[in-house]
């Protein structure tokens, strides 16, 4: 029972332990100081609102199942492919080169950094593809790592604070609806937690408690990070974490945190291939993706989404995209639909409820919808290259949604294909 | 036959290309970290780090004084003449 909740609670919070999250929570504290603290407690209770809708969707059949019966089978399909699937691809070069250069930098200087990121996502493959339970020891593990070492550069931090270092300074109106921004986007992720074919109530409540868990490790490792480097250096910095770490503890720190992005990656790439394909799988059973990644047929079939996603993130790697400034952009356009996609999610839960006497869950819904589709035109607004964004998204949601109309068409041509 | 033919020029011109840029290559100098750092203080080198993406972002080492270029627009870059110019 308990080992049930430690895997459900460790796939919850895999994504978030990223290093770009990491990135984000520097670069917050930078930017807003003291309120980006207030503004992840704000986003955690905003996220926490909408866990329920998700998990609402995951129960009633499945969220794609939902999507496809309240939006219709085409933005079903495009949001989900724009979203969490077009995320998992792009974060692999992304995630993974990072890894590689704290490896090369931090541990082994001869071992190069791509070679490091090709190892482990061949390893993090291999692992996937071989046994769902050693998958879920691996993630665990490496969660127990990338949090453990989090949290005790976090006590050192806070624990003997520098103070000539704190900057205590006033954001304007742009630098606090950043670290909004910021805030939001670190928190996304909980729910692969519910396609990743564990759905009960145990695990909603994994979720939330991942949520709020990670919620309070980045306040915490936001005021560590406060009270060592100041704001002005902390926006420069690229890597505001390995600022911090050596900044709290020298080259220990360093060492640790080093440790932390490359655990923190294994727990995010593991959880984006287990959920990826399960997430192609339940497509699949909707009728929104082709029957070969329907898993509850044959269980194998599971197993050419891992290698998909794999090979794709692999593919991108060999071609270079984690050295180019696009990918990033790319990137963002995932993650801005995945905030949009909780919007949607909640709207679907909104209608499918709405005839039944379900009233707090109704209005839940209602509340996730407004705010996260609020929350998705104002990030686009503040974003600082918002015309560069706009266009990735653009060309994104029309590749996904040509696929998902040709699919849809050829469907309606030939019959499900079973 | 014709395609053995158009085989046989493909292969030529990709050996003629492997050439031609094998040669241009020759012709830009590399220097190793420690002559850079001898070089770091020298008024008249400007070091340009090239890096993009998270070759540039996730790299813990940037050097001292290096000046960026975005790579997208080449047509906006405006590089002194009279310096030695080193790119990373």
């Amino acid at each position: 029972m308990f080992y049930a909740q430690a895997v459900s609670f460790a796939l919850a919070i895999g994504l978030m332990l990223s290093p770009e999250a990491l990135i984000l929570v520097g670069q917050g504290v930078g930017h807003a100081g003291m309120f980006f603290i207030l503004a992840i407690s704000v986003a955690t209770l905003l996220h926490a609102s909408t866990a329920m809708s998700l998990a609402l969707a995951s129960l009633g059949g499945g969220e794609p199942r939902l999507m496809r019966e309240t939006l219709g089978a085409v933005p079903a399909a495009s949001s989900m492919l724009c979203s969490r699937m077009a995320f998992a691809v792009l974060a692999m070069p992304i995630l993974l080169s990072t890894a590689g250069y704290a490896f090369n930098e931090v541990f082994v200087q001869t071992f190069p950094n791509f070679g490091f990121a090709f190892l482990l996502l061949a390893v993090v493959t291999v692992i996937v593809l071989a046994s769902p339970r050693a998958s879920e020891a691996l993630q665990i593990a490496s969660v127990v790592v990338a949090v453990g070492g989090l949290l005790f550069l976090s006590v050192m931090g806070i624990s003997t604070p520098d103070i000539t270092a704190i900057e205590i300074n006033t954001p304007s109106l742009g630098e606090a609806s950043g670290a909004m921004a910021s805030a939001v986007l670190i928190l996304v992720g909980y729910d692969l937690l519910f396609i990743t074919g564990r759905r009960s109530a145990e695990d909603i409540r994994a979720a939330v408690t991942a949520l709020i868990l990670a919620g309070m490790f980045f306040v915490f490792w936001g005021l560590a990070t406060f009270f060592h480097v100041p704001g002005s250096r902390l926006v420069e910095s690229t890597v505001p974490y390995a600022l911090a770490s050596r900044k709290i503890f020298g080259e220990p720190g360093r060492m640790i945190m080093g440790a932390v992005v490359i655990s923190g990656t294994v727990a995010a790439v593991n959880v984006l291939l287990v959920a990826g394909a399960r997430l192609l799988s339940e497509m699949s059973e909707a009728g929104l993706a082709p029957y070969v990644f329907d898993s509850t047929s044959r269980k194998w079939r599971g197993k050419l989404g891992v290698v998909l996603i794999s090979g794709l993130g692999a593919g991108l790697m060999a071609l270079g995209m984690a050295g180019e400034a696009r990918t990033l952009v790319w990137l963002k356009a995932a993650l801005m639909f995945w905030v949009l996609h909780y919007a949607l999610v909640n709207l679907a839960v909104f209608l499918a409820l709405r005839q039944r006497t379900m009233g707090g869950f109704v209005y839940n819904a209602a509340f996730g919808a407004g705010a996260f589709g609020l929350l998705f035109v104002g990030i686009i607004v503040a974003d600082p290259d918002s015309l560069a964004l706009v266009r990735a998204m653009l060309v994104l949601m029309s590749a996904m949604t040509v696929l998902s109309i040709a699919y849809r068409l050829y469907r309606v041509r030939f019959g499900g294909g079973r | 036959m014709r395609w053995l033919k158009m085989r046989r020029l493909a292969m030529a011109l990709t050996a003629v290309a492997l050439f031609a840029f094998y040669a241009h290559a020759e012709e830009v100098q590399t220097i190793t970290k420690e002559e850079l750092v001898k070089l770091l203080d020298d008024p008249s080198v400007v070091v340009y780090d090239v890096r993009t993406g998270t070759d540039w972002r996730a790299s813990e080492f940037k050097i001292k004084g290096a000046k960026r270029l975005d790579m997208e627009m080449p047509d906006a870059w405006d590089l002194p003449r009279d310096k030695k110019l080193v790119f990373y």
